[in-house]
């Protein structure tokens, strides 16, 4: 993989979330639509700041971060050559990412904490996670997780490695909000469609890793991987399809 | 979702009691469920054990949860509720306290047929 290529692949990524970012903060700090949502008077103003605070953030602290991900690799491995090589680099850069968002949820916990005292809005807990775990239970994700290794090293160095970040990234996200606390409901409400969609989002990256591998190496596969390939890629529409769903019915927890 | 509010003139013991009861009867909860332990729902909503414990005490005296001890906390698997059953035990509860009160049973129907006559005139 040349250089280039690489940095038009990032610059593409970097101007994709700059242009994400900026539709995202209109419609979601839209006042309107948070007084819509039912977020309590005092938050609106409150949450408006944040969002954008956090956006802004993200813009400037995630090309940033890539750039010194992509330094850190050339300096440890050399110029990136391969296409997995992007594995690593985003491995790095995750390490790079881990320390914000930990600070983040103590910062805004504290705040959180703050305007809930000072605004009175009853906060929310999901009691012992049971919502959340309609559409992403632990139990089963890990053991998907176990499966997708058993897939992948039986079909080694032809699926790359990079479809590990997209199984990580829903984890993460899944831990950090179980530890978010004093939500208001439309808070909740907001947050657990978020993770839906990041999840979802995530796992149809994996599907089309698996259907393109698939496509692509059908010839050099034996009987058995192939029947492991299309077993895979339906456990993940079938786990899909039922997290919808279940998604779709805990609607009745967020009613007022 | 169990829902409090920090300001509250209600303590946060009694909100929690009425939330799992609420929970249970829109059936958010059934019997059989598992509580979050002590500790977990304290630290979900950073407050003291105590309030959580006294919170638990009082349901299971209630007849609402039951401590398994190590295994946790869970709702009663004999727990009916029905509208009709939650209803007479508040208003069982609403007599006990009356009683307590040093009220006749004559002074108890007085009020009850007063307040009768009052919301429904």
């Amino acid at each position: 993989m040349d250089t280039t290529y690489l940095l038009l692949l990032f610059g593409t990524a970097c101007f994709a979330t700059w242009v994400f970012l900026l539709l995202f903060i209109t419609i979601y700090t839209d006042q309107k639509r948070l007084k819509k949502s039912g977020h309590p008077e005092g938050y609106i103003s409150f949450l408006r700041k944040d969002y954008q605070k956090r956006s802004l953030g993200i813009a400037i602290g995630v090309p940033l971060l890539l750039l010194a991900a992509y330094s850190i690799y050339w300096l440890l491995f050399g110029v990136p050559i391969a296409y997995n090589s992007l594995f690593y680099i985003f491995l790095i850069f995750l390490i790079l990412v881990a320390p914000f968002p930990i600070l983040d949820i103590k910062k805004s916990r504290k705040e959180y904490r703050k305007i809930a005292i000072e605004t009175d809005a009853p906060i929310v807990v999901d009691l012992k996670y049971k919502v959340l775990h309609k559409f992403f239970n632990p139990l089963m994700e890990f053991a998907f997780v176990v499966l997708f290794l058993f897939y992948y090293f039986s079909v080694k160095d032809a699926i790359s490695p990079i479809v590990f970040i997209h199984l990580a990234i829903p984890w993460l996200i899944y831990l950090s909000a179980r530890n978010s606390k004093f939500l208001t409901k439309p808070m909740m409400k907001e947050g657990y469609y978020m993770l839906f969609a990041i999840i979802s989002l995530n796992y149809v990256i994996v599907m089309i890793y698996v259907f393109r591998y698939g496509i692509q190496c059908v010839e050099c596969l034996t009987q058995s991987q192939r029947l492991f390939s299309i077993g895979i890629f339906f456990i993940l529409l079938v786990k899909l399809t039922i997290s919808s769903y279940n998604f779709i019915h805990t609607r009745k927890f967020y009613s007022p | 979702m169990l829902s409090i509010k920090y300001n509250s003139p209600i303590p946060i013991y009694e909100q929690l009691i009425c939330e799992i009861e609420r929970m249970l009867s829109v059936n958010e909860l059934s019997p059989g469920d598992e509580l979050p332990s002590i500790r977990s729902l304290a630290n979900q909503l950073e407050i003291a054990n105590n309030t959580v414990a006294r919170a638990y005490l009082e349901l299971e005296r209630k007849g609402v949860v039951i401590s398994n001890g190590r295994k946790g906390t869970f709702i009663k698997e004999s727990y009916d509720n029905s509208d009709k059953k939650v209803n007479q035990k508040i208003f069982k509860e609403s007599i006990l306290h009356l009683l307590k009160r040093g009220l006749s049973e004559s002074d108890i129907k007085k009020i009850f047929d007063q307040n009768i006559n009052e919301i429904f005139k």
